[in-house]
Order: structure tokens, then sequence, then C-alpha cells
């Protein structure tokens, strides 16, 4: 074929192709920004649209499931009260997969083609910067349930975190562990959380002149623990700091009696899971020790449970599934205030919630938010706890700490 | 001394399921030259079935052996007939065969979760908790398992390929497809044949290690890295590379964690790969296994 002739055709086949796609690209630039059908929100009569983000696979998903659980039930109590200002909650749910870069994706779609209301999400870390920082480019309200890192909210003006602080735990950690052992170790987790939580430890030892025997990584989910433990044993450290999954903290126990070298660990409630439970069994009995936003002596708490039992035919066994609870009643707080779901408003009622009791803490504590604050920051909110007969309880801190020096 | 044994010793456990591992992928590759990279899903998928059967279904741990075994191995029949098969009768090339494994690996990772939770789980080992004492270390009676049926493992496929006319088909149809069909061997049902031993292989790996640490859907592509990483190791096509390969790996990797840094895992792993491609780059016994046109 000539040559000149075959330009011509792949020159005009080219300009054809590149015409439908810029024809189709603006088509779903209309239709995904323009009107407000596709995806709720809006001031509208319809229902009130809200984006759910979690992690729902991977190594996470524990989390994603047990904050989809503890909102759902907040939003079936909300509709079947009525919903809010006669509106009923619809939840768009997605799975962050513990990535970043899924999470990205993510919350361009809330605020671009599904047009949410508002945001409750952010499993880790990692995830919940990506979408504060989306949202704050966005102007959408988020509220974070877990997620627990200072630096997410800092500087934030739409985000707003509902567990307590990271430096609020790890001072509550580091100051049980000075008070009661001479040789401290931190153990954390190869991640943003663990990084993050072993330098605010760091920083609490040095500030009461303490120097750690030794600081170790571990990565998430390693089958084999016993080249780490084995420093700690040559170290003598007598607890570990532990910012670490509960997976994680089932396999450190499971190696430290075949070395036969059991420290105290004393972690977050990152290990308050199920999954601690299920990998460790016996290993985790009354070691380790974690802090938690769940305080079993609480009515509320009491009440919570039945409805969570009747809902999914199991016990809530952490403070997860309340913090989701707790978030979802917070942004109802918010958008029943702002009465509708302007934005700005519902960000600014969110932003005066003062002396709001939760479900989720210690008796007593309530959450409070300012400009200045998005955080829960108070270390007064948490519980210590451990298993005990294949359950987390309240822990009796005396036995463990004779049972540990 | 005690210490070094520990740390040693636990590695070399790791270390033979991994061997196992690499051995599954070996199998399959020398029947087809098909690097499948579902291999680790069936290892997972062994871990998974071990705690559905055993630790919380209480089957006899023999019987959830086998049923472990069958289950894998039926499992990797339907992946050669329904991916891979398909994708050699067209002479597909060897890219679009690898993709199209690991898109089954995905369905399987998936499915997995789906059906027995997306959460770990307590594997219960078959000879308890309690440590033995060798030369003052404290060592895991799971550990000997993993040693012991590695090792049966090796023998066993050894004397199949060596002893049996199956083994001689499988020979044949790896070294020269065309001559085999020649004489009347069916060679899409030998390599079959391998997909199941691989499945099985695996799947056995996956049961065996559990018990160290835990079950879980999503640890696939770990056990993948690191059962590539001792086939590659060992040589790839190579059997006898397969556990020496497995076996050094996981010592390295333990002894350099301990004595070195405990925090750089996997670099490790990548260090010693390239460290013995760099001395024979084709493995350990890879070239051995290339002249001599045996496994």
């Amino acid at each position: 074929m000539d040559e000149a002739w075959v330009r011509a055709i792949n020159r005009r086949h080219f300009l054809r192709l590149s015409g439908a796609s810029l024809a189709g690209a603006a088509l779903l630039g209309v239709t995904g920004c323009g009107g407000g059908e596709s995806g709720g929100g809006g001031q509208g009569e319809g229902p009130i649209s809200l984006g759910l983000s979690g992690a729902l696979t991977g190594g996470d998903a524990i989390l994603g499931q047990t904050q989809r659980e503890g909102v759902q039930l907040a939003v079936d109590k909300i509709n079947e009260g009525g919903g809010i200002q006669g509106r009923q909650i619809e939840l768009v749910t997605e799975d962050e997969a513990n990535d970043p870069s899924r999470m990205a994706e993510i919350a361009q779609k809330f605020v671009t083609r599904d047009q949410v209301d508002a945001i409750i999400g952010g499993t880790n870390d990692g995830t919940a910067q990506v979408l504060a920082q989306v949202a704050e480019q966005s102007q959408v309200p988020l509220i974070i349930p877990f997620a627990n890192g200072d630096q997410i909210t800092r500087g934030k003006k739409w985000s707003f975190q509902v567990d307590v602080a990271s430096t609020a735990f790890v001072q509550g950690i580091v100051d049980f562990a000075t008070e009661n052992f001479d040789r401290i170790g931190i153990v954390y987790d190869d991640n943003a959380f663990g990084q993050a939580d072993r330098d605010f430890a760091l920083e609490d030892l040095k500030a009461v002149n303490v120097e750690p025997v030794e600081v170790i990584s571990i990565p998430n989910e390693g089958r084999d623990y016993t080249p780490q433990l084995s420093q700690f044993r040559d170290a003598d450290a007598q607890v570990l700091v532990a910012p670490i999954s509960g997976t994680n903290a089932a396999q450190l126990r499971k190696d430290m009696t075949r070395l036969n070298y059991e420290p105290l660990i004393a972690g977050p409630n990152s290990l308050a899971f199920q999954s601690m439970i299920d990998v460790g069994g016996e290993f985790v009995e009354r070691n380790p020790l974690l802090e938690d936003v769940i305080d079993e002596t609480k009515p509320e708490v009491k009440k919570f449970q039945e409805k969570f039992r009747a809902a999914y035919d199991k016990e809530a066994t952490s403070g997860f599934e309340l913090l989701g609870y707790d978030a979802m009643n917070i942004m109802a707080y918010g958008l029943k205030q702002a009465k509708g779901t302007d934005k700005a408003k519902v960000r600014d009622s969110i932003e005066g919630l003062s002396n709001y009791e939760a479900v989720s803490g210690k008796k007593g504590s309530t959450i409070s938010y300012s400009p200045e604050d998005h955080r829960r920051a108070n270390p007064q909110d948490l519980v210590w706890r451990w298993v005990d007969g294949g359950e987390f309880a309240n822990a009796n801190l005396d036995q463990v700490v004779e049972a540990h020096q | 001394m005690a210490n070094f044994i520990e740390i040693a010793f636990t590695g070399a456990s790791f270390g033979a399921a991994f061997a196992l591992l690499a051995l599954s992928i070996n199998v399959i590759y020398s029947s087809s030259n098909v690097l499948n990279f579902a291999q680790g899903e069936f290892m997972m998928l062994g871990g998974m079935l071990g705690w559905a059967l055993y630790s919380t279904g209480r089957t006899p741990y023999i019987l959830a052996f086998v049923l472990v075994a069958l289950i894998c191995a039926v499992i990797g029949v339907v992946e050669y007939y329904l991916v891979v098969w398909p994708l050699l009768r067209r002479r597909a090339a060897v890219i679009s065969i690898i993709v199209a494994t690991l898109g089954f690996s995905i369905v399987m990772r998936i499915t997995t979760a789906l059906t027995m939770g997306r959460v770990e789980r307590f594997a219960r080992p078959p000879l308890g908790e309690d440590p033995v004492r060798v030369f003052g270390a404290a060592l895991v009676p799971q550990s000997f398992v993993v040693l012991g049926v590695t090792a049966a493992a090796l023998v066993a496929l050894w004397l199949i390929y060596s002893r049996t006319t199956l083994g001689l088909a499988l020979r044949a149809a790896a070294f020269e497809p065309d001559g085999a069909r020649l004489v009347g061997i069916d060679v899409s049902k030998v390599r079959a044949a391998t997909f199941a031993a691989g499945g099985a292989l695996a799947g056995i790996a996956g049961l065996l290690i559990s018990p160290l640490s835990f079950a879980s859907p999503w640890v696939g592509l770990d056990f993948a890295i690191q059962g590539f990483a001792a086939a590659i190791i060992g040589g790839l096509g190579s059997w006898p590379g397969s556990i020496v390969g497995g076996a050094t790996l996981g010592v390295f990797r333990s002894v350099m964690l301990r004595y070195v840094s405990p925090e750089w895992g996997n670099m490790f792993t990548l260090a010693l790969i390239l460290l013995v491609l760099y001395v024979r780059p084709t493995g350990l016994f890879g070239e051995r296994a290339a002249e001599a046109g045996t496994r």
C-alpha cells in the first residue's frame, strides 16, 4: 500500500479516536460533576449521602469490618427514628484495602462522582492522611473513627478524629512502664503508625531521662520473631512498649514462650482485636496489656453491646465498634445542628462539639473539639485491658506488675 | 550456642516449608516451563484448610493432611485446564501465561477470604506447643514435623520420578514433548498431573507452617516471594535445588535478622538471590540439571 496513503489513514483514524475520546471525557465530566442525581448530596429532599471508607480486604480487614458494623448500627438507629430532618442516611461504602493510592481514588470518587455530603473513614494513618487531604481540598467534613496519628488533623479545618490521639496512648504506656520497670524496650510495627508511635515513645522516655534497652521494628504479619526477641532477651528488657497489631502481638507471645523469655507487652488499642485471641489462644492470657476506649462498667456500653448482639449475633470485643458508632453519631449531631447538609455549617457544628458523652472512652470521659484541635487527646479517656478467659476484660494492674517484675 | 541453635533451627523449619513450595514450583516448571504464580495461594489455602478441618473441625490430623493434599491437587488440575492449557494450546507468550496464573491467584485469595473469613486464624499444632530441649535450645515440635515431611516428600518424588512409568513419562514430556506425543504419552494429562502434584505440595507446606505462626487469606503473595526466591537460589527446574535453596534461604534470613539487623527481612532475601546468581547465574543446582537433562 502506498506509504502516504497509510499515513493519511492512520492520521484520520487518530484524529477520529482523539475526538471521540475528548467528547466522551467531556460527557463524563458533565454527568460526574454537574447534576446531583447520581450521588445524592446537595440541599434537597433526598437522602443524606455519606461516604464510608474502610479496609475490607487485606491485613487490616478486621478494622474496616468493625468500623462498618459500628457505623451501620448507628445509621440503622437514626433511620428508624425518621432520619435527620426527615431525611434517611445512605452510606456509599468503599474498600480502601489499606492502600493509600486506592484511598486517593476512593476519596476523589466520593467528592466528584458520588458527591457525598460528608465522609467517615480512614482505617490507618497512611490512608487517613490521604483522605484528610482530599477532604481539606474539597471542603467536605470528614470524621476519622480509628486512625489517631496526631499529624492527620493538624492544621486541617475539615477533619476530626474520634479515637484517642496516639500521643495520649503512648504517654499512658510510657508512664506505666517507667513507674513500674527499669529496663524498657520498644518494639514497633514497620509502618507509619508504628514509626510515629516509636518516635513519641522515645520523646516521652527522653523527657524522664530513660534510655530504652533496645528499639526494634517487626514486619507486619511476620511469621517468626525469634531473631528480634533474642535481642530483647540479651538486653533483659522487662517490658516492651509495643505499638503493634494484635496479630503481631500474638505471634510475639508464641515466640516468647519458645524462647522461655516473657517480658510484658504493653500497647495501644491496635492490640484490641479478636484476631489477637484467635491467633494467640492461651498465649495471650494476661499478657499483653493494652489501652482501649471500651469501659465495660459504663451503662451505655452495656446498651451498645445488646444492640450489637441483636444486629450481628456476636459480641463487640474491642473499642473499635464503639468508635465507628460514635463517629456516625457525631456526624449526625453535626447534621442536626446544621439543619441540613451545608458542608461548612456541618463542619462548624462538629467543631463546636463540647463535652459530648460518647459510648467509647472511660466512664466520665467526654469528647470536645475546638478550632485549634480536632483530636481527642485526653489520656484519662483510656482503660487498661487484657485477655482473661479468652475474652477482653478490664485488667488488674497490680497483678500484672507483680508477675513481671 | 543455644541461642544460635534456636535461631538456625527455626529458620530451617520455615526454610523447609518454603523449600516444599519451591519444589512445587519446580515440579510444574520442569514439565511445562510454566512459572505458576498461584503457588503461593495454594500454600495459603493449605493453611486455611488446616484451620478449618483440624483446628476448628477437629478432623484427625492425618485425615486433614490427606484432604488438604487432595483438595489442593484438584484445584491445581482446575487451574491447569481452565487457565494454563488453553494458553499453552495456542502457544501463547510466556508473559501471558504468567499473568493468567496471577489472575487465578487473585481469584483464589478472594474466594478464600469470602468463604473462610478475612481475618487471621489460629492453627493448632498436632504435637502441642511444649518445646523440646536440645543442647539447651528450645525447639518447637512442629519444626521437626516440617523438616521430616519435607525430607519425605523429596524422597517420594525422587522415587516416583526415577523408578516409575509416570516418572518416565514426566521426564519425556519435559525433555521432548513432541517426541513424547509420538510414543503415545498424553503430554497434556502429564502436565495436569504435575499441576495436581504442585498444588498438593504447596498445600501441605501451608498446612505444616501455619501452626508456627497463623493462617490468613492474605499471606499468599508473601509466600510466593519466598518460594520463588528459594526456587531461583536452588536453580529453576531443579528438585534437589528447591530443598537446598529453601533451607539456605530460611537459615540465612534468620541468622542475618538476629546477628546483623532485625529489620531488613526481605532485603536479606534479595541479597542472597543476588549473591547466588552472581556466582552461579543458573542457581546452585540449575546448571547441573540443564547439563544432565534430568531433574
